[in-house]
């Protein structure tokens, strides 16, 4: 199952005759322990901010280890969310909403347009994979303003459809899923065929099953970009009631209070949590072989 | 003009065998070819709901004059906006240069790395789980601006420097000269290692697809692990390879590189700062100041033609070299 790192793996190599015991590369972690060191270092810095007093937040330049941790900074923010207008269980809530059925509904969109590209010869193909990669150029803050008219005109505005209906037909997913289905022989979607086996069902028992890891990995990504982005409440949500998450982080960061400084850093923290606990889940299937499917290319 | 590159490497072409089938098999392929519309439609929908319209939108836009966030105050002002962009906006050129140098240089050196770092992880090795759990973590983080502030906030006296004292230990041992171009090679191998994450996991998706018959057959014949990764690993794991690029592109040209070494000039202290980044240019144009609408459009269009023909170069150098193994 392991691939072949060149330099690091030439001991494998079968001599004639006899097989030699491999060693464990130890050379592996000179290289390995300290790039995860320099991984781990923004979620050291990101705790820490979190547990510094005031004055240890405004020191420049900022410490990277907190001196006298405090959980004072937890504490306001329960005070801070306990005074808000609306529940501050309301924009969990919500965000946990946006983000569920986008993440779903989302994944389902762009697997189904990507199957056909990589899989069925459908004339035009090559029109909508060049439509497909200027989506994925096109800057979307310069279309914040057409894109608020089109949600306006279909009276979407301050509603859950404004933060979920716009970001469904991301056109990374459809390109990543693509590229992973483009590695399925032809031959077991034309076995399924030969059953008598319908587009509908090819799609949902073969190919679906066999890139588990690409769904894995546009599925998590699509929950990040979801759980995290404040821009599309920012400029779709009018009422307290419909804030996200994100949006009433930030906007309890825009009080003029020496305290919101700390706030934000433990929001923030209690805010990825979340996506940790998504990431270790997904992991698994995102990793997991495909090799163990039985058919090899 | 862009259907061209596209069609010669993205779009599966028929084989020779079934463009010779009788008219019965036809329209067979029509009936199989509109049940993929069926799979395509809904993101159709979506694209020309949600990205074409407002792109036409923000494309008239462009060629007209507009200030205020009073919509009735246009003006047709044609390819000014354009001619502005290049020839009078003093800072929007620099800018736009730095971040096209930054994503040439940056996109390779991404992409070897999270190959590397992504062959590595994927090792039997003892606790390599937690290995590859920890390359992801900065884009777990990333979205939430931590790695901003630690940028906002001078990466390199912080990072290195902070309380472990790195900067000061090897301004003593290498001179502040030396010390300072070894702290920037070290801000910029951290800045490699936290843009890596989703490529590193994109690779790794990619080389587990990759049957182990093949290298056990490869071995069997006596190949070296050199010529393993070339013959075996690289073109299976070619498509992958193009959807890294352009991920990384992409996600270069919005995420500012230029780190700048910025001397204080009353503490003396060494620290690295973040460039502008070209969509922050635009945002400020549009949503600050005199809010300009019509300039960010242009902006935004120009952005968007050097980003779509950069991405159709890097299909276009692709288009022989991806090997699409379900092809067979």
């Amino acid at each position: 199952m392991a691939v072949a790192v060149p330099f690091l793996n030439r001991r494998r190599r079968i001599s004639l005759g006899s097989t030699r015991v491999q060693k464990e590369p130890l050379g592996i972690y000179f290289v390995l322990v300290p790039m995860a060191v320099l991984a781990i270092l923004p979620l050291v810095f990101m705790t820490s901010q979190a547990l510094k007093p005031i004055d240890e937040l405004l020191k420049y330049p900022p410490d990277l280890v907190v001196q006298h941790p405090t959980l004072l900074n937890f504490q306001n923010l329960l005070i801070a969310t306990s005074s808000t207008a609306v529940p501050f269980s309301r924009y969990i809530f919500n965000s946990a909403w946006v983000t569920i059925v986008q993440v779903i509904i989302g994944v389902l969109i762009g697997s189904m347009c990507a199957y056909p590209l990589a899989k069925i010869r459908v004339p035009g193909a090559a029109l909508i994979n060049a439509l497909i990669i200027a989506a994925i150029a096109f800057p979307p803050e310069v279309l914040a303003i057409p894109n608020y008219l089109v949600v306006s005109s279909l009276h979407m505005v301050d509603t859950y459809y404004a933060l979920i209906i716009p970001a469904l037909g991301a056109s990374f997913n459809v390109f990543v899923m693509t590229q992973f289905m483009s590695q399925i022989p032809t031959a077991l979607l034309e076995a399924a065929k030969m059953d008598g086996a319908s587009e509908w069902m090819i799609f949902w028992r073969i190919v679906i099953p066999n890139v588990r890891p690409a769904i894995a990995t546009i599925a998590f990504l699509s929950f990040q970009a979801a759980w995290n982005s404040s821009g599309p409440a920012l400029i779709y949500v009018r009422s307290e009631a419909m804030r996200t998450l994100p949006l009433a982080i930030a906007t309890l960061g825009a009080q003029t209070n020496i305290a919101t400084i700390g706030i934000v850093q433990a929001a923030g923290l209690l805010q990825f949590i979340p996506s940790l606990i998504i990431f270790i889940l997904s992991r698994t299937q995102m990793l997991q072989a495909l090799a163990h499917t039985g058919i090899k290319g | 003009m862009i259907r061209a590159p596209i069609d010669t490497i993205v779009s599966r072409r028929p084989s020779p065998p079934a463009r010779s089938r009788s008219r019965f098999h036809m329209s067979l392929g029509t009936q199989r070819a509109l049940q993929g519309y069926m799979f395509i439609l809904p993101w159709v929908v979506g694209f020309i709901m949600f990205l074409a319209w407002p792109l036409i939108r923000s494309l008239m836009l462009s060629f007209n004059e507009l200030e205020a966030v009073n919509i009735n105050n246009v003006r047709f002002v044609g390819l000014d906006n354009y001619k502005q962009a290049f020839f009078v906006d003093p800072r929007f050129f620099p800018i736009l240069v730095e971040q096209i140098k930054q994503t040439f240089v940056n996109t390779p050196a991404i992409l070897i790395f999270s190959l590397f770092v992504a062959m590595l992880a994927n090792q039997r090795l003892f606790g390599i789980g937690a290995f590859r759990g920890i390359f992801f973590l900065p884009v777990i983080i990333g979205s939430a601006e931590v790695i901003q502030q630690l940028f906002s906030e001078g990466v390199g006296s912080n990072t290195f420097g902070g309380n472990a004292d790195v900067a000061s230990f090897l301004q003593q041992f290498l001179g502040p000269t030396w010390a300072d171009n070894v702290i920037l090679v070290l801000g910029r191998m951290s800045l490699v290692l936290w843009a890596s994450g989703v490529q590193i996991l994109i690779f790794m998706a990619g080389l587990k697809s990759v049957g182990a018959t093949y290298y056990e057959a490869g071995r069997i014949d006596g190949a070296t692990g050199w010529e393993l990764f070339w013959k075996i690993t690289v073109p299976l794991i070619s498509p992958f390879v193009l959807l890294n690029i352009i991920y990384t592109v992409v996600d270069t040209f919005t995420n500012s590189f230029s780190v700048q070494g910025v001397i204080n000039q009353t503490t003396g202290q060494f620290t690295q700062q973040r460039g502008m980044t070209v969509l922050q240019y635009i945002q400020q144009t549009a949503f600050s100041g005199q809010f300009r609408l019509g300039y960010a459009a242009a902006l935004g269009w120009i952005y968007f033609l050097i980003m779509f023909i950069v991405l159709m170069l890097v299909i276009w150098f692709m288009r022989n070299r991806v090997y699409y193994a379900g092809e067979k």
